[in-house]
């Protein structure tokens, strides 16, 4: 399967997924760290995928919405941002509905399925 | 020949007239890194006025995509209206690095 194929079914097949260096139990970088204690604080569960283990989507999913940093937050299938907006959508208020509706919306499309 | 720190402020005064900005050389923080490669960034600027945050880091960093071409590894954005900015007054700080592998 393509990598861009391979990525679109991550981001597909969950509702809120990170796209990080290392994992939420042990990030190997700052930014990723930070963003996915972002998303345990809203309370729901959340995937993930460690690039620096997956070397091709490492070098591909930069292209894939044409963003050029890691971590990448995506949520129903739309690009979030990085750390920096994942943060300042947690202060502002604006994460945990989105997840929330996100996880929500996913149960409920496996329901009618 | 200018510094990437001069140079992005050249770069963000001119396309964003900002009336505030910060350009933290954050290159310290990491491990086994060139001098100038780690940037934080706190711009405030009426032209980012009912642009969502996506939005605004693309265009950031579209402005910025040639010193991304020539070394420059990561960028840390923290982007306000004037009125955001009254609001918070403050950007959070970078995360130490903390791994070696970025």
């Amino acid at each position: 399967m393509d990598v861009l194929e391979r990525i679109d079914q991550f981001v597909k097949a969950n509702p809120v997924i990170i796209f990080m260096k290392g994992t939420p139990q042990f990030p190997s970088c700052g930014f990723s760290s930070r963003a996915s204690e972002a998303l345990k604080a809203c309370g729901v569960p959340f995937g993930y995928v460690n690039v620096l283990s997956d070397p091709e989507i490492f070098e591909n999913l930069p292209r894939y919405r044409d963003w050029p940093t890691f971590p990448q937050i995506y949520i129903d299938g739309e690009l979030i941002g990085g750390c920096d907006i994942t943060l300042e959508m947690l202060d502002r208020g604006e994460l945990q509905p989105l997840v929330e509706q996100a996880v929500q919306k996913k149960s409920l499309d496996n329901g009618a399925s | 020949m200018m510094s990437r720190a001069e140079r992005i402020q050249t770069l963000l005064e001119s396309a964003l007239m900002p009336t505030h900005l910060e350009i933290d050389n954050e290159s310290h923080l990491h491990v086994g890194t060139r001098e100038e490669t780690h940037f934080r960034l706190v711009i405030v600027s009426e032209s980012f006025a009912g642009e969502g945050l996506l939005a605004r880091h693309r265009r950031v960093q579209s402005l910025l995509q040639a010193e991304r071409d020539t070394g420059m590894h990561a960028l840390s954005l923290h982007t306000f209206t004037t009125a955001e900015w009254a609001h918070k007054g403050t950007a959070p700080a970078s995360p130490d690095c903390a791994g070696h592998n970025h």
